[in-house]
């Protein structure tokens, strides 16, 4: 399971990401990594490795501005949408739920596959 | 949450360097690190726990892998390849002193093979010519050998004023996004 849901957010990660720094005004690293965390019961974990590229692609595209502010002694650097951050985001999450209500139609449950093969059952 | 101690944020600090990460990346690493050792503490994990957890996470490898990603994207200045630690290392050695020049070597085990085998010769009772070839001999040697140290001493020097600065990455692996 956990190499599938590596493949979906392949596609995914930069939408996560727009989302949720869309809810909030500004973001830090590791705030959008327990956010990522807690929201799906620990079952996707960001690395700072799969984060901190997206951020940056994110801030050379324009999306995304960042400030530094000093936090406990510590240099901490902050993330927010831009005007066009903002736009993009809302329509990729739109793009999104359209494409998960396709893939929802697309791909129902076959009958002989929703429940798990038993040892008496016909081989295919 | 309690905040780490400048000690322990030190002891991050001093890990990412270990590993290898650019001056650029380190204060946003650090903060990113700290924040999971508070996380991990408030769990009831002792700072050398915690700590643990993160070298086996942010090993040089990720970080490599991290840096060359942003290297690619352009996120980072590329540094030139005769400043990774790999291929430099024995030419730091050399320059601090650790070690010798191998010029310096084949000097010093020239003027050694010379002195042996004149003892040899001279104790199978050769010691009249063998004299006469050492005496010629080891003067140019020692002279040689004095030259040899001077350039050490001024290497030693040089390398005090010499840069090595941030660790570098290049031939990166293919890219992986997530």
């Amino acid at each position: 399971m956990e190499s599938s849901n590596t493949e979906y957010l392949r596609g995914t990660l930069k939408t996560i990401v727009l989302g949720l720094l869309a809810e909030k005004e500004r973001m830090y690293g590791y705030e959008i990594t327990q956010a990522v965390k807690e929201r799906t019961s620990g079952e996707i974990v960001l690395t700072f490795g799969s984060l901190y590229p997206l951020l940056y692609k994110l801030e050379q595209e324009g999306l995304v501005q960042n400030e530094s502010e000093e936090v406990e002694g510590r240099l901490r650097k902050y993330y927010a949408l831009t005007l066009i951050g903002r736009q993009t985001a809302r329509q990729k999450l739109l793009d999104f739920t359209h494409f998960t209500q396709l893939m929802n139609r697309l791909m129902q449950l076959p009958l002989n596959l929703s429940t798990p093969p038993t040892p008496d059952s016909p081989a295919l | 949450m309690t905040p780490l101690t400048p000690q322990q944020t030190y002891c991050l600090r001093q890990h990412l360097r270990q590993v290898g990460t650019q001056e650029l990346l380190i204060d946003e690493l650090v903060d990113y690190l700290a924040c999971q050792v508070e996380d991990s503490m408030r769990k009831g994990l002792s700072f050398e726990k915690a700590l643990a957890l993160i070298r086996m996470e942010a090993t040089s490898l990720s970080v490599r892998h991290l840096q060359q990603t942003l290297v690619r994207q352009g996120a980072l200045p590329q540094t030139g390849f005769w400043r990774h630690p790999a291929r430099c290392t024995k030419r730091k050695k050399v320059a601090f002193g650790l070690i010798q020049p191998v010029h310096h070597a084949l000097l010093i085990g020239a003027f050694l093979s010379v002195l042996l085998t004149g003892w040899l010769l001279a104790s199978r009772g050769l010691a009249i010519p063998v004299g006469l070839v050492a005496s010629l001999l080891c003067p140019l040697l020692i002279l040689l050998s004095f030259q040899a140290f001077a350039v050490a001493i001024s290497e030693r020097i040089c390398s005090a004023i010499r840069p090595f600065g941030p660790i570098l990455l290049v031939d990166p692996p293919a890219e992986k996004e997530y």
